[in-house]
């Protein structure tokens, strides 16, 4: 057989993967099994006698389920007012409303702060208002404020894959169901819910993985006493030094990691599947006119609710930093004691730009080779591979930082200082995206054209240029968008393998937060508020090119 | 009053009117047929006839009681979409349960009720199928069936067929109405294929635009169809405009392929001079190869033969007169010598196959 340019072309993928993702991962694996005697598995018999340890998983665990549980009952309602009501301005309320998808933890905690927090919005107001001389809600580090944040940044993920499968359900099966005599409660639980459950079944996956390995959130609104495994690991790796537990500890995350993406991926697939073999629905509704104009304002009411931390990071922004503004402009190129790690803000948004640009360049080549390779593939073997593939998706950005910092720490692959291990990283993470945003394109082009191509003669290459590429085209583009919004908030990996000079932007409003006194606040708010419009601009970008006929994501 | 009786249903979506003032109304046991192109607002009419849509206006009477603010689960009406949506995540046996679950029915009353209706759309031992396991026919059945099972008062199917080959289409409509017809439900069905009303229909509808043009039996649409829409959807092709002029106590009319005599039984009903449709069946045409002592009779014409297409028993033959397409059917045994295109044809136009269009 000839050789072919385009199967060789998976190897840039496997390479990269074999050597980034795998061999870190089985580093991890090989660590967690050494100890300080001959005696192999103590780190994991200390794992399963120490009751803390113990009670951190069943803690990360318990609170993801929470999480998401809460972010389902959040997001249906959402998901059922975009996918079966048509109104003006809804494409943009839409895209408002799944922000938070793609918002960096950093920035959603910030904004909790803003609206929560001791000298937040809420309580100014109600000291202002009453007189108090304390803020009376003080949710700072307790459980809920990490639930509620968790559902925060995992209700978009819901609505957004829910709502794209539900508007895709013909309607004429719930409208057949009530003709059948089906009451508004017994056609929701007969036939709505078992039909949209795919969609249903891989967000919420989706949504736990992201609560099981969330840093941010629990590190900046938790406070110490709610250690999940990712804190857990990254205190062991970063403070305590035991190296060995905290490779235990990462290989019971990415067994979690691991079964919950394969149910993602199974269900998600399911998913898309169904979607191609009904996408009529009409879109016309029984409610009298003002039943109809009520329910709308009402949840646009309640979204506004949703999305009010983000709004408060805003208001905040623009009210409370003008007198930190001078620091990221005046400063900007001063070196000035004050400044974290004596680096200029500049230079900080300079590290964050330059690591996204180069992750988009990286993980867009690995994204859309692999997407390639997953749209031909079938069969029972492919269902390990794709969600092996997908694994970064949901993995813990915290246990893959610790691989590097475990296997690149030796000549000739000492990594462990350049900035090119963090843009690795950032890849790591950033190429589901790519694959994402590719992969339902491509399953959705029409075969007879590459073959009608074929007959006209055209070469392979110069099907790929003139037919293949530009069909393509706007969906590499969203995914390198979001390749570039992951990057610049991507968080655990980044502490994790933090050098100083390193530092970008969602490390920075974390060290801010850690330095006492109110100017730190305001530093670490404007940084905040910056990182938050980069990404909102990016998000309006990937929604504006968006294959809309995909399951959201 | 009828049993059910639709009153001035209306219906505007947006700037578009989609159902028009629409009034009919049903006998017990009737099978209504609703006929007209796709988009003409059939299926905004069984929408809101089921209750899943609120007209604008009008209202539904059913045995005399208004069922305005009835909700659908509460009507007892069937309705069978056109792509049937059944129920994917469902086998036949629960697909057809659906109905009777809902009401919470007994068990062993679901069971019998349930084995009743496969048996009766021949589906039985299919129980446990898959939906996705079933071929073309079979899910129709199965639709049928489940819209059956919980005894809906009045039947409403959304072009059932389109989706389906000819040949299975023609033996499924014979044992659909079958069906019906022994149980007795009053039904309406959409279709834009004449052919298929003439099979089911005991009562033909036309409707264009959101209104309904022509009511009647399909005897007596076929012989009347009052608009040019009517006669184009039963298929007619030579349908010409015309002016009357009265000579001698007989009506002519003056077309564009020449001056047509007609019927006696229309003629006392036009004055002089006046503008009407009319058509011609493509039956009603004698072929004359030689031209003939006939020469002097009326509706003689004269022709250029464009195309000839051979159905069996007959040929269909498009011939140019005047400048103007004329198609006719003549029987094989009528035709001497083999027609082909180019010959010059004379035919005769039988007066009782030119029909004036009523309105």
């Amino acid at each position: 057989m000839r050789f072919r340019f385009s199967h060789s072309i998976i190897l840039i993928p496997v390479v990269f993967l074999s050597f980034f993702f795998i061999y870190p991962l089985a580093s991890i694996l090989v660590r967690s099994l050494e100890g300080n005697t001959d005696f192999v598995f103590v780190p994991f018999r200390t794992l399963f006698v120490d009751s803390y340890y113990l009670g951190r998983i069943w803690f990360t665990i318990w609170q993801a389920t929470i999480s998401t549980i809460m972010s389902v009952v959040v997001a249906l309602p959402i998901a059922y007012f975009f996918a079966r009501c048509d109104f003006p301005g809804k494409t943009f309320l839409k895209a408002l409303c799944t922000l938070p998808f793609v918002m960096p933890t950093i920035v959603v905690a910030m904004g909790f702060l803003s609206l929560f927090g001791a000298q937040g919005l809420i309580n100014t107001l109600l000291m202002k208002i009453f007189e108090l001389d304390k803020p009376p809600i003080m949710l700072s580090n307790t459980l809920a404020i990490i639930i509620i944040a968790h559902v925060f940044y995992n209700y978009a993920v819901v609505v957004r894959i829910v709502s794209s499968f539900w508007s895709s359900l013909d309607s004429q099966l719930e409208d057949t169901a009530k003709i059948l005599g089906g009451s508004r409660i017994q056609v929701l639980c007969r036939v709505t819910l078992p039909l949209i459950s795919p969609a249903l079944i891989s967000s919420s996956a989706l949504a736990f993985a992201f609560s099981f390995t969330s840093l941010g959130v629990v590190l900046v609104l938790g406070g110490p006493q709610f250690a999940t495994l990712e804190v857990s690991i990254y205190e062991l790796t970063t403070k305590l030094f035991r190296l060995p537990l905290a490779a235990a500890l990462s290989v019971v995350q990415l067994g979690f990691t691991y079964l919950v993406l394969f149910v993602y991926t199974r269900y998600q697939k399911m998913a898309s599947m169904q979607l191609g073999l009904q996408s009529r629905g009409e879109r016309l509704h029984s409610y009298g006119r003002p039943i109809r104009g009520i329910f709308i304002v009402a949840m646009v009411v309640y979204i506004f609710c949703l999305l009010s931390p983000l709004g408060a990071l805003i208001f905040r922004f623009f009210a409370e930093t003008r007198e930190y503004l001078p620091f990221l402009f005046i400063g900007l190129f001063s070196d000035q004691a004050g400044s974290y790690f004596y680096l200029s803000p500049i230079i900080v948004i300079w590290n964050s730009v330059k690591f996204a640009l180069c992750t988009v360049i990286i993980s867009t080549i690995v994204g859309v080779i692999i997407a390639y390779r997953l749209s031909g593939s079938q069969g029972s073997i492919s269902g390990i591979f794709d969600s092996l593939f997908m694994m970064p998706l949901g993995m813990s950005a915290v246990t893959l930082g610790y691989g590097y910092l475990i296997s690149f720490n030796r000549d000739p692959f000492d990594l462990r200082g350049s900035w090119i291990i963090l843009v690795i990283a950032h890849s790591i993470v950033a190429y589901p995206f790519v694959v994402r945003s590719v992969l339902p394109v491509i399953n959705s082009m029409d075969k007879s054209l590459k073959d009608a191509a074929k007959l006209l003669g055209a070469s392979q290459s110069r099907i790929f240029l003139s037919v293949e590429l530009p069909i393509i085209l706007p969906a590499i583009l969203v995914g390198a968008t979001f390749a570039f919004a992951v990057s610049m908030g991507e968080f655990g990996s980044s502490l994790m393998l933090l050098r100083p000079e390193n530092a970008t932007i969602p490390i920075a409003i974390f060290k801010f937060l850690g330095l006492p006194g109110e100017v730190n606040v305001g530093r670490a708010l404007a940084m905040s508020g910056l990182l938050m419009i980069i990404v909102s601009l990016s998000f309006m970008a990937i929604e504006k090119f968006r294959y809309k006929g995909s399951g959201g994501f | 009053m009828s049993l059910l009786e639709i009153a001035g249903l209306s219906k505007s979506f947006k700037d578009r009117v989609a159902v028009d003032n629409v009034s009919f109304s049903a006998e017990r046991g009737e099978i209504l047929c609703l006929l007209g192109p796709s988009g003409c607002g059939k299926s905004t009419l069984l929408r809101m006839i089921a209750g899943i849509e609120t007209p604008d206006a009008g209202a539904v009477f059913y045995n005399g009681d208004s069922l305005t603010g009835v909700s659908p689960q509460n009507r007892g009406f069937g309705l069978m979409f056109q792509d049937l949506a059944l129920f994917p995540h469902m086998d036949v046996y629960s697909n057809v349960a659906f109905g009777l679950k809902v009401q919470r029915i007994d068990k062993k009353l679901e069971v019998k009720r349930v084995n009743e209706m496969l048996d009766l759309v021949d589906m039985s031992g299919y129980e446990s199928r898959k939906i996705h396991e079933l071929s073309g026919g079979e899910l129709q059945r199965v639709a049928l069936a489940r819209s059956l099972a919980p005894s809906p008062k009045f039947l409403m199917l959304d072009e059932p067929f389109t989706s389906l080959d000819r040949t299975l289409s023609e033996s499924i409509q014979r044992q659909v109405r079958s069906i019906l017809k022994s149980i007795g439900v009053m039904s309406l069905f959409v279709t834009h294929d004449s052919d298929e009303a003439f099979t089911m229909a005991d009562k033909l509808l036309f409707m264009d635009n959101g209104q309904v043009v022509q009511v009647g039996t399909p005897e007596e649409i076929y012989y009347r169809p009052g608009t040019e829409f009517v006669a184009r959807s039963l298929g007619f092709k030579n349908i010409l405009q015309g002016v009357t002029q009265l000579e001698g106590g007989v009506l002519y009319i003056k077309t564009e392929i020449g001056c047509l005599e007609i019927n006696a039984e229309n003629s006392c009903k036009f004055a002089d001079g006046h503008r009407i449709t009319l058509l011609i069946d493509e039956g009603g045409v004698k072929v004359n190869h030689l031209l003939s002592e006939e020469v002097k009779s009326s509706n003689y014409f004269h022709g250029i033969v464009i195309s000839v297409s051979f159905h069996g028993t007959a040929y269909e033959i498009n011939t140019s007169i005047r400048n103007s397409s004329f198609v006719f059917r003549v029987h094989v045994d009528q035709v001497g010598a083999p027609i082909s295109p180019g010959d010059e044809i004379s035919l005769i136009i039988n007066p009782k196959f030119v029909r004036v269009l009523t309105q």
